[in-house]
């Protein structure tokens, strides 16, 4: 039987890959459509939507720009959220971490268990999760009561006032949001080269020098993944804000972030077109973050 | 063609027709508003055979984004709105958010004119045009405790100053007994806008100009006036719908309070749970220096239709219905705006036998011709703005006086945001 010759070899062996290529576009698909139409297009939309008066549909420049950098309250929700996303990133990455490891030192079974339980508390929407905290934080009614009373604060104002908005809301955003991680996180230490953990027991690593010389570096790709969707989660920060409100007018809080001012713009004043600029304007922090982020940490790079 | 249905509707009027045989003659509209007005809504449904209704309980805080999106859509827009905050009236005529319909050639003005005085005024668009009609007067009151108040031995105050003295007396000695809770917006302003402090007050005659000087010497004089209570525990520190404040009104320590027309049936009876006969209702103080008080108002809603809607006449006729029907007016939960509606809610009030006295209705009536003139409809969120410049830091421990600054600043800001001409002096 004569061979197949070497072109036609390899004709075949290119079909395949295109084949496998093809398969590989079918099968991303619904994702890449699914990503077009709620994440591509709406931001280009917006992008669009920002240069023109939403009106009369009037193109007029940067001039829903200007306005929305002349805006009094930019600044301070700025701040804010940059004080925000420092403590919450910062909450995460640390708090995730320690307790991923923590969770890696267990034995199996009690390990599933408590990562159990650190998942519930992020199966309540954030909406929800807010109602609940507003009786966490009154003294009245909060189990932690003894505890603002021991600090002096005596009721939910003082203890709104005591603890700060940035700490409460980064609070809020970490019991929601670790459980998730620390499942990911858990898997990426699980999935460590086995040969590699029982080397450095042999060369007789302690627990302390395990997770910071050996298990940190090698899942560090992992947490800065969680630090950048974490940050780019943190930076839109609207619902604990704006749901404040349901405690009472006085913790009324419409302008806290920049995203409120955004949906402040939309749905108060009606006026689309800044509200698309605030939008896109907020796009470009994180972006710039993002990247530096990746190319830094050479996320992408296959070891 | 599109003469058409309307001759069809003309002829059919001047036949008289009784619609039986027209189906199309069944006017169906689209109405929002919060759960206590449905019963309203069901009234005028019923008393029109001619009208269906359909009815959508919508949250205070999310009316202005829902119809937002409904008018950006062209899909859904409710015919009529009733609208909890009168400043949603401004918000809801500017360019951008265009939805209210002007009435005023719609409306007799037989009829405006049975609204209380000044209790339109939150309606009046530039011009005095009318864009609403009021539901309900919610003028500042001063509620107190009657039995309390003959025990201490004290009577009830006029003037502010007197409240204050009566609030000192009471709270001496640690009694605990307060007569107020400061930490809130409206409760505040009520002690500025009554001594006239200009918070943000329209010029006379000019609605895109505002007056904002709440450093002016009438301000500080009624912040201190609260900073001085605050200070001997006659005034709380903190929100009069607070738990705390709460428990200190059921425990009988709460000997009187400041608060509107709705303050008694809502607050007093079924929050502070006042036992019968216990509710006094008196005049709203005034300042020493004034003739006559000038009460501040906490609400009381209005309602307005779209400027589009297919069925103008219809939805005129519902409002009107809403605001002046007796029969449904009798029942209501808040003081009708529409004074013959409201003598007959007045007689119910006084006839309930919950509050001390049997003619508490014309102190009601009496403080309504007092109401402050500036109670106006504005494009500003004027409790968000006085909440982030002043409550949480007064709450925090800050005297009032030491905040009136940045509350002139946060003022002047969002004015000019919502594009308001400012005036400072």
């Amino acid at each position: 039987m004569p061979s197949i010759n070497h072109s036609e070899r390899q004709a075949r062996k290119r079909k395949t890959a295109r084949r496998r290529v093809l398969v590989a576009y079918a099968l991303l698909t619904p994702y890449l459509l699914l990503m077009i139409m709620f994440a591509v297009f709406p931001v280009l939309y917006a992008f669009g939507l920002s240069f023109f008066d939403t009106f009369d549909m009037v193109f007029w420049g940067l001039t829903n720009y200007k306005e929305a950098l002349s805006d009094y309250r930019l600044v301070p929700a700025i701040w804010n959220v940059l004080q925000y996303v420092l403590v919450w990133v910062s909450m995460m990455v640390i708090g995730v971490t320690l307790l991923a490891l923590l969770l890696d030192t267990l034995s199996l079974r009690a390990a599933a268990i408590v990562r159990s339980v650190y998942f519930i508390p992020g199966a309540i929407a954030s909406s929800a999760a807010v109602v609940l905290w507003l009786f966490l934080l009154d003294p009245i009614v909060s189990p932690f009561g003894w505890l603002y009373e021991l600090v002096g604060w005596e009721n939910r104002q003082s203890t709104i006032n005591g603890m700060g908005e940035v700490w409460i809301f980064a609070l809020m955003g970490f019991l929601g949001n670790s459980g998730g991680w620390i499942v990911v996180l858990g898997g990426a230490l699980s999935g460590l080269s086995r040969e590699v953990i029982e080397a450095a027991r042999i060369d007789g690593a302690n627990a302390w020098q395990m997770a910071t010389r050996i298990k940190i570096p090698m899942i560090s790709k992992t947490i800065t993944l969680m630090a950048i969707m974490t940050l780019a989660v943190g930076l839109q920060v609207f619902v604990e804000p704006q749901l404040l409100s349901l405690a009472g007018g006085q913790f009324d809080k419409p302008d806290w972030s920049v995203t409120q001012l955004a949906f402040f713009y939309a749905f108060r004043f009606g006026d689309f077109g800044v509200a698309a600029a605030i939008s896109t304007l907020s796009l470009i922090l994180p972006l710039i973050i993002a990247f530096t982020m990746i190319f830094a940490t050479r996320f992408y790079k296959i070891d | 063609m599109k003469i058409f249905p309307k001759a069809l509707a003309l002829a059919c009027t001047a036949a008289m027709c009784v619609g039986s045989a027209w189906a199309q003659d069944t006017t169906k509209l689209l109405v929002w508003g919060d759960a206590p007005r449905e019963p309203f809504y069901k009234a005028f449904d019923e008393s029109r055979d001619d009208v269906e209704l359909e009815f959508v309980s919508i949250a205070r805080n999310e009316l202005i984004q829902k119809l937002q999106l409904a008018i950006r859509s062209g899909d859904g827009v409710p015919d009529a709105i009733f609208m909890p905050d009168v400043n949603m009236a401004a918000q809801l005529s500017t360019r951008r958010s265009n939805y209210l319909m002007e009435i005023s050639d719609k409306v007799d003005s037989s009829i405006t004119d049975g609204f209380y005085p000044t209790s339109l005024a939150p309606c009046e668009k530039d011009g005095g045009s009318l864009v609403c009609l009021r539901n309900d007067v919610a003028h500042f009151m001063l509620w107190y405790n009657a039995p309390l108040m003959d025990e201490l031995g004290l009577s009830v105050p006029t003037t502010w100053e007197e409240y204050e003295a009566v609030g000192a007396a009471a709270a001496a000695k640690d009694s605990g007994i307060v007569s107020g809770a400061a930490a809130m917006h409206i409760p505040l302003m009520n002690f500025l806008y009554s001594n006239g402090c200009d918070l943000a007050v329209p010029v006379e005659g000019d609605s895109e100009t505002l007056n904002i000087n709440a450093t002016a010497p009438q301000c500080v004089e009624a912040a201190q006036l609260v900073d001085r209570m605050l200070d001997n525990g006659s005034l709380a520190r903190v929100a009069p719908f607070d738990p705390e404040f709460i428990e200190l009104a059921k425990t009988g320590k709460l000997l009187m309070i400041p608060g509107p027309t709705w303050f008694g049936e809502f607050i007093i009876k079924r929050r502070y749970e006042f036992a019968e006969g216990v509710t006094g209702v008196g005049m709203t103080p005034k300042w020493a220096s004034q003739d006559k008080p000038l009460a501040w108002s906490w609400g009381g809603g209005v309602w307005g239709a779209w400027k589009d809607t297919k069925h103008p006449e219809v939805v005129v006729d519902l409002l009107t219905f809403v605001t002046t029907d007796i029969d449904t007016n009798r029942d209501a939960v808040t003081m009708p705006a529409y004074q013959p509606a409201s003598v007959e809610w007045g007689t119910g009030f006084d006839n309930s036998g919950y509050y001390s006295g049997d003619s508490n209705f014309p102190t009601m009536v009496d403080a309504a011709a007092n109401g402050h003139p500036g109670y106006v409809s504005l494009r500003v969120d004027t409790r968000a703005s006085f909440t982030k410049a002043v409550v949480n830091d007064l709450a925090a421990g800050a005297s009032f006086e030491s905040l009136l600054p940045q509350l002139q600043e946060e003022f002047v800001n969002a004015a000019k945001l919502a594009r308001y001409k400012v005036i400072t002096e």
